[in-house]
C-alpha cells in the first residue's frame, strides 16, 4: 500500500521541480495583448549595435500586471541585456541607441527596471529592451513577455522583430 | 392553372398570412433531415450572429438558417458561362430570440472535397423569413475548420469576424417565398440548390495595399507574394438589376504569382486584378432540373486571381501624433500584416453592377509593405489606427 506521506512528498517535489525548472504552464489568454501583426525594423551597423528597442504597451490595461521575464523569439547573434519601463510621452520608442536619451531626454531618466515591477496603469509606460548585436549583426523575430496577473502566470507574444545588419537593409 | 399549382399557391398564401409559428421541433424533421440541428453540438460556433429585416426588426423565432458549402475555388475558376454547380448544405439552425442564431459544424461532416488548393472552403449562410432573405458569404481555412470540430478546441477557435455577425435582409421575391415554403415542411420536399455562371465580368482592378511617404529620401513599396490571399467583397441582389447589389460577405482568393511594386515616394494605392463573375442562385425540387426561371437571387463575386499591377496616386490619411515613432535615417520598416485595412470600395466593379465591392488583403500575411528612410535625418512613421509596430492599418512615413 502506498504511504500517503510519500505520495504527498512526491507531489511537492514535482511542483517544486517544475517551478525551479521554469516549466510552470502559462496561458496566452491574459489581459496583455501585443497584437498579431508581423513587423520588422532593420538598421545597418555599426549604428544601433547597442540598441534600445521599444515595445509599446496597450492603453487601458488593468491594475496588477507584473513583468516576470522577457525572451526573444528566434534570436540569432543578439543578446537581451536589460529590460526597463519608461514613462510614456507624446513620442513612442521604436529603435534608438541605448540608452535612448537622445529621443527621450525627459522620460529616460525616470525609467526603472522592468523585471518584478507592476505596471503603473495610472501613468502608462513603455517597455524598453536593451539588445546588443554581434559585430557582424544579429536579429530576432519577436518576443514573449511573461507576466503575472490576479494570481496567474501568463505570456504575451509580439511579432515585431529587429534586424541589425552589417549589410544595407533591403 | 392546374389544381396542383393552385394547391401549392394556396399553401404559400397560407404561409404568408400565418407566418410559421410551429414549434422548432416540428420543423427539424421536414427540412434537410440529413443535417443535424446545430443545437445538438457543443463545439464552438462557426457563425454566431443575428438577423433583422431592413427596418431593424429581428427575424421571427424559428426562421430557418442554412449553411451551404461551395465546390472549391479551383472548381469555380473552371466554370464557363452557362455552367452551373450545386451547393451542399452542411449545417442548419433556427433563429432564436432577438433574431439570434448559431451555426456549428457537425464533426462527422467531411469537408475535404470543398477545400481549395489554398486551403480554404467557401460557405454561404442563407436565412429566410416570410418577406425577407439574408445571405452572407465567407471563406474559412481548413485548419480553422478542423480546430472547430476537435474535442478540445482552443478558446478562440475560428474566425472572430464570424462571431458577431449582424445581417440585414432584403425584401424577397416569389421565388424566395417558394424556397421558404419548402423549408417549412408543408410541401414536404427538399430542394436542389446551386449557382449558374451567368456572365464573366472580366478582370477588375482590386486594391491590395497602400503606402504614403513624404518628400525626398523616403520611399514605400509593396510586395504581393504568390499565395497571398485577398478577401473580396460579394454583392447580392434579388433582381440582378444594375445598381441593386448590396454587400453580402466576402470570398478569399489567392494569387498565383508574385508582384513587386518598385519603391517610390508619395501616396500610392496598389492594385492587382481579379476576374469577377455574375452568378444566378437557384433551387428546384428533387426530381426536377434547372430552368433559368428557378433563379431567385444574383450574386457577383471574384472568380480568380488574374495578375497584373497598377498604382494610383492618393493623398495621405490623417494620423494621430500618438501613433508615431521616429524612423532613423538608414532604417527600414517592414510590415507583414495579418490585420490589413479594408478598402470599402477597393474592387472596381461599378461599371458592371453599379457598385464597387470591398477588398482586404492580409489573410495569410504574405503581403509586405516596406518603408525606407534614407533622407539623412530621422522621420516620423505613423499609423492611422495605432503605432506602426502594433496594428496601425495604413502607415504614413512623414
Amino acid at each position: 500500500m502506498t504511504n500517503p506521506s510519500h505520495t504527498a512528498f512526491g507531489l511537492v517535489a514535482i511542483v517544486v521541480g517544475a517551478i525551479l525548472s521554469g516549466c510552470v504552464a502559462t496561458s496566452a489568454d491574459g489581459p496583455l495583448n501585443l497584437g498579431t501583426d508581423v513587423s520588422r525594423a532593420c538598421n545597418p551597423l555599426p549604428e544601433y549595435r547597442n540598441a534600445a528597442f521599444g515595445v509599446i504597451l496597450p492603453a487601458n490595461l488593468p491594475d496588477g500586471i507584473r513583468i516576470e521575464s522577457v525572451t526573444l523569439l528566434n534570436a540569432k547573434d543578439i543578446d537581451l541585456r536589460g529590460l526597463y519601463l519608461m514613462p510614456m510621452t507624446d513620442e513612442r520608442l521604436m529603435l534608438d541607441r541605448f540608452p535612448p536619451i537622445a529621443q527621450f531626454p525627459d522620460a529616460w531618466p525616470l525609467a526603472i527596471d522592468a523585471i518584478g515591477t507592476t505596471l503603473n496603469t495610472s501613468s502608462p509606460q513603455d517597455l524598453v529592451l536593451n539588445v546588443v548585436a554581434a559585430p557582424s549583426g544579429g536579429k530576432f523575430d519577436g518576443l514573449t513577455v511573461f507576466y503575472t496577473y490576479d494570481g496567474s502566470r501568463y505570456r504575451a507574444n509580439s511579432l515585431f522583430g529587429l534586424t541589425l545588419s552589417a549589410e544595407p537593409c533591403s | 392553372m392546374s389544381l396542383k399549382i393552385k394547391t401549392i399557391s394556396f399553401f404559400i398564401g397560407l404561409l404568408m398570412i400565418f407566418p410559421v409559428a410551429q414549434p422548432v421541433s416540428a420543423m427539424v424533421g421536414g427540412w434537410l433531415p440529413s443535417i443535424v440541428d446545430s443545437r445538438a453540438f457543443e463545439t464552438p460556433a462557426l457563425v454566431l450572429g443575428d438577423v433583422v429585416d431592413p427596418s431593424g426588426r429581428p427575424f421571427r423565432i424559428g426562421s430557418s438558417v442554412e449553411l451551404v458549402a461551395y465546390p472549391s475555388a479551383d472548381v469555380m475558376k473552371s466554370m464557363r458561362e452557362g455552367d452551373s454547380i450545386q451547393v451542399t448544405p452542411v449545417a442548419k439552425a433556427f433563429v432564436g430570440p432577438k433574431g439570434g442564431f448559431v451555426l456549428r459544424l457537425d464533426p462527422s461532416v467531411n469537408l475535404e472535397r470543398f477545400v481549395s488548393s489554398a486551403g480554404l472552403v467557401d460557405f454561404e449562410v442563407r436565412i429566410v423569413n416570410g418577406g425577407f432573405y439574408a445571405a452572407y458569404s465567407f471563406s474559412e481555412s481548413v485548419t480553422s475548420l478542423n480546430e472547430l470540430t476537435r474535442n478540445n478546441p482552443t478558446v478562440n477557435s475560428g474566425n472572430p469576424n464570424l462571431k458577431n455577425l449582424h445581417l440585414v435582409s432584403l425584401p424577397v421575391n416569389d421565388k424566395v417565398r417558394l424556397l421558404e415554403s419548402s423549408r417549412a415542411g408543408l410541401l414536404n420536399k427538399t430542394d436542389i440548390c446551386g449557382e449558374v455562371l451567368l456572365s464573366n465580368l472580366g478582370a477588375k482592378a482590386v486594391a491590395i495595399g497602400a503606402t504614403f511617404t513624404g518628400g525626398a529620401g523616403r520611399t514605400g513599396e509593396l510586395t504581393y507574394t504568390k499565395g497571398s490571399s485577398s478577401s473580396l467583397g460579394v454583392g447580392l441582389s434579388l433582381s440582378g438589376a444594375f445598381g441593386s447589389y448590396s454587400s453580402s460577405g466576402n470570398v478569399s482568393r489567392s494569387s498565383t504569382s508574385s508582384i513587386s511594386f518598385t519603391p517610390a515616394a508619395g501616396g500610392r494605392l496598389y492594385q492587382t486584378y481579379f476576374s469577377y463573375g455574375k452568378y444566378g442562385q437557384y433551387c428546384y425540387p428533387v426530381g426536377g432540373s434547372y430552368d433559368p426561371t428557378d433563379i431567385y437571387a444574383y450574386k457577383v463575386q471574384a472568380i480568380a486571381f488574374a495578375g497584373g499591377s497598377n498604382t494610383i496616386s492618393q493623398s495621405a490619411p490623417a494620423t494621430p501624433s500618438e501613433n508615431c515613432v521616429p524612423l532613423a535615417s538608414g532604417t527600414n520598416f517592414v510590415k507583414s500584416t495579418t490585420a490589413a485595412s479594408t478598402f470599402s470600395t477597393g474592387a472596381d466593379t461599378s461599371s458592371a453592377i453599379g457598385v464597387d465591392l470591398s477588398s482586404r488583403t492580409g489573410y495569410t500575411s504574405s503581403t509586405k509593405t516596406t518603408f525606407t528612410n534614407s533622407s539623412g535625418t530621422s522621420r516620423q512613421l505613423c499609423g492611422v489606427n495605432g503605432y506602426p509596430g502594433g496594428s496601425p492599418g495604413l502607415i504614413v512615413l512623414k
